[in-house]
């Protein structure tokens, strides 16, 4: 398997390939805690110039002169300059026989690539990565044209590189060249197409996925709805529990609402580093798997207008209590209607701010409009009656704390009273009606 | 404007020595000096007397016939416009706290199953600001009532509302006869002291209930005339007075209008007016002695019911309870 492959073990005598060395070298540097020793694909350089002998496989045919090793079997003519290229040139790709010597070899990165570590790749996959790390593109049955080249590094950062053949994926490309041709009539489709590769495997997600809101818009056959590989990367998969804190893979689609979020405190706060910051997926599901993404407005999501209050409630659970004793959440809780309004309709919902800071649309200058969004007509003065999510105090709204105060008292005293006045009334009744013995009470 | 009467000695039949369990246990719990141990003692003391007063209705005599009822003589306590006031209050009472508390009290199941039952919050807020306003119109024509009374029709007697040290000393006495330190009941005048406490609770739970409901309804208006910090205190003071004249009405006034011995089960006068003449002696004897004395005088008037007017009683209901009813065995 390592016919591809070469040692780069030491300082290249060849002149050309310093700057490629140095290039190499970086990459591999900049690889963090990979091996010392890198593998990188190399290919032999064409030792003639292409003049007079553009048609290769005269020659390096099966039954030419000077056959291509045999597991170039079946690539096709045009494929050949993409990677040999003449001597004097930077080559790309790889394929060089194990027997060679690395010092004889000239070592470049690959059409725009970086040199990778590919060690322990699968056999089969060397010999994908011979045509494909080339760049390749073919054209869809609408005409959309599709690249088809690997990006090796990543393949070598995703959770399959390691563990997964190119086929066991493309398992229409198992039969070898030349490929079937592409069915899939554009590119969407053929994401969304793709997705069946993964569930054979993850069979668990399959059935969730597909009750999804990206699933069945899939299969009302809306292409445009998130595939697996639009949020967990084709080549690049990674794990799940990257993804629910990169906002930019739901921005790749849904623009608007994430730039949104990025600039607000969640979104801020998620781009620091806080642990505990609100994600997508912290809001928009109950589990944080994308796979249970429902609708915005789904009537049993976590984001429709009932289940709002619960859902910042995980994390703001005493704006919740205090939300809950308002009006606002009385409504919410006995409400018939979807009127009764929530955290976002004051706070807004992907923008949400620091309720103190300057640009929040909670603040003291903003804060009446905020109210005559309902209460038609509300001022500043309505607003300052807004206690905000803390109990009454004496040192927050002292009136409304002493004016609790003293009902308590005053219903507990009176109350008591009227009590005691019926009970010894009665006590009394009782005790004359034993002692006179007829029920008659003195008069 | 609620007045109710309150009797003392009437003929309750013999089942001497009669003291339930419940009137045991309950007494046993209210050693527990606390309000929930009160609470308790004041339900169990109240089953006692129902199960007393139920048993009563198939052991007392017969009700006297047409003609001796007839020859009673009674008491005109409250005219037409108090009873249709009466009237107004309590209905409009009932439907304010039984589309209230659920409000105040949201968090309970029971709560939220009751409003959906009514047809949800909306419809349950709208019931609550009908009965509000009837409640608000109810006080405004007791002021007209009360104006015209003092001013047109000079009756004095309305001013024997206004509480007097009297009340306080009268309510000291009666804790002394509810002690076993004296035999005898205080004497009262045309209102006893817990009838003007009734009255005036009123006029105090209508002020702020009704000022901090007003407030409530229209928080826009109100904060362009004062700071808006006056809403959440309006809030607070609407939902807690609330359960103030909730806890006092349904104990205390419905005790002595329902439970007690001598009522129970109904006190009849705020709806027909009457009180018999010897009844009202007994539970207001400085005003009966004035009424003996002057009939007539002011709007206190006693009939000696007429033929037709023993029809008219027999129909409504008569106000003396242990006749009225038709409780044979």
């Amino acid at each position: 398997m390592r016919r591809h492959l070469q040692q780069l073990a030491g300082p290249l005598p060849w002149a050309p390939g310093f700057l490629a060395l140095a290039i190499v070298a970086a990459f591999v540097a900049a690889a963090g805690p990979g091996p010392a020793r890198a593998e990188v694909l190399a290919l032999p350089p064409v030792p003639h110039s292409f003049e007079g002998r553009e048609q290769c496989l005269r020659c390096h045919g099966e039954k030419g002169v000077r056959p291509a090793p045999a597991n170039h079997s079946g690539r096709p003519e045009p494929t050949c300059q993409a990677c040999h290229k003449p001597a004097g040139q930077p080559s790309s790709g790889s394929a060089t026989p194990p027997a060679a010597s690395p010092a004889d070899r000239p070592v470049t990165p690959s059409t725009g690539q970086a040199a990778v570590n590919l060690t322990g790749l699968p056999s089969s996959d060397t010999a994908c990565i011979a045509c494909h790390q080339a760049t390749l593109v073919t054209a869809l049955g609408s005409g959309e044209a599709m690249t088809a080249t690997i990006n090796l590094s990543e393949i070598a950062g995703s959770v399959h590189g390691r563990k997964l053949t190119c086929v066991a994926c493309h398992t229409d490309k198992s039969a070898g060249y030349p490929h079937p041709k592409l069915s899939a009539p554009d590119r969407r489709a053929y994401t969304a197409a793709a997705a069946a590769q993964c569930t054979a495997c993850h069979k668990e997600v399959a059935a969730p996925f597909a009750e999804s809101v990206h699933g069945r818009a899939l299969a009302a056959g809306n292409s445009k709805a998130a595939s697996c590989t639009d949020c967990h990367g084709a080549h690049n998969v990674a794990g799940a529990a990257r993804l629910d804190r990169r906002p930019e893979l739901c921005g790749s689609c849904h623009t608007v609402v994430t730039e949104t979020y990025q600039a607000s405190v969640h979104g801020q706060l998620l781009a620091s580093g806080r642990a505990d910051a609100a994600s997508c997926l912290a809001c928009h599901t109950k589990d944080r798997s994308g796979h249970s993404l429902q609708a915005v407005n789904d009537p049993d999501g976590p984001t429709s207008d009932r289940h709002v209050p619960a859902t910042c409630g995980t994390c703001h659970g005493q704006a919740l209590k205090t939300y809950d004793t308002t009006f606002h959440g009385r409504a919410m809780r006995l409400g018939v209607s979807n009127e009764a309004p929530n955290c976002v309709d004051c706070h807004g919902a992907y923008g949400v701010q620091r309720v103190h800071a300057a640009e929040t649309r909670v603040n003291e200058t903003r804060f009446a409009n905020v109210c005559a969004k309902c209460h038609q007509g509300a001022n500043e003065s309505f607003a300052g009656g807004w206690m905000g999510h803390e109990e009454p105090s004496p040192g927050w709204f002292p009136i409304v704390f002493f004016t609790e105060r003293f009902l308590f008292f005053l219903t507990t005293s009176v109350v008591a009273f009227g009590i005691l006045h019926v009970e010894l009334d009665l006590l009394r009744w009782l005790v004359r009606r034993r002692k006179d013995g007829n029920g008659k009470e003195g008069k | 404007m609620a007045a109710r009467t309150r009797t003392a000695g009437t003929d309750q039949s013999g089942r001497g020595g009669a003291v339930s369990l419940p009137g045991l246990v309950g007494a046993a719990v209210g050693l527990v000096f606390t309000l929930i141990g009160r609470l308790f003692l004041a339900l169990f003391l109240i089953a006692e007397a129902a199960v007393n007063g139920v048993a009563d209705l198939f052991t007392r005599p017969a009700k006297p016939r047409a003609a001796a009822r007839a020859r009673e003589e009674y008491v005109v306590r409250f005219d037409v416009h108090q009873r249709i006031q009466h009237i107004l209050m309590f209905s409009s009472f009932i439907t304010l706290a039984f589309t209230g508390l659920p409000q105040k009290f949201h968090a309970w199941d029971g709560s939220q199953w009751f409003i959906a039952a009514l047809g949800g919050l909306e419809m349950v807020q709208q019931i609550h600001r009908v009965a509000a306003f009837v409640m608000l119109f109810d006080c405004l024509y007791h002021g007209v009532y009360i104006a015209r009374g003092l001013l047109v029709r000079r009756q004095l007697t309305m001013l024997q509302m206004i509480p007097m040290p009297k009340d306080v000393l009268d309510a000291f006495q009666m804790f002394r006869y509810f002690l076993g330190l004296s035999d005898e009941k205080p004497r009262f005048g045309r209102f006893s002291y817990l009838e003007k406490f009734d009255y005036w609770a009123v006029f105090w739970g209508i002020a702020i209930i009704g000022g901090s409901g007003l407030i409530l309804l229209f928080p826009v208006q109100v904060s362009r005339l004062v700071p808006g910090g006056i809403v959440p205190v309006a809030h607070a003071a609407h939902s807690d007075e609330a359960v103030l004249a909730v806890g006092w009405i349904f104990i205390v006034h419905f005790f002595y209008a329902h439970f007690a011995p001598a009522v129970f089960p109904f006190n009849s006068s705020i709806f027909t007016g009457r009180v018999a003449k010897h009844r009202y002696a007994e539970e207001h004897p400085l005003d009966g002695e004035r009424v003996v004395a002057r009939p007539g005088d002011n709007d206190i008037v006693v009939l000696a019911a007429p033929a037709d007017a023993s029809l008219i009683v027999s129909r409504a209901g008569s106000s003396e309870p242990d006749r009225s009813r038709d409780g044979e065995p």
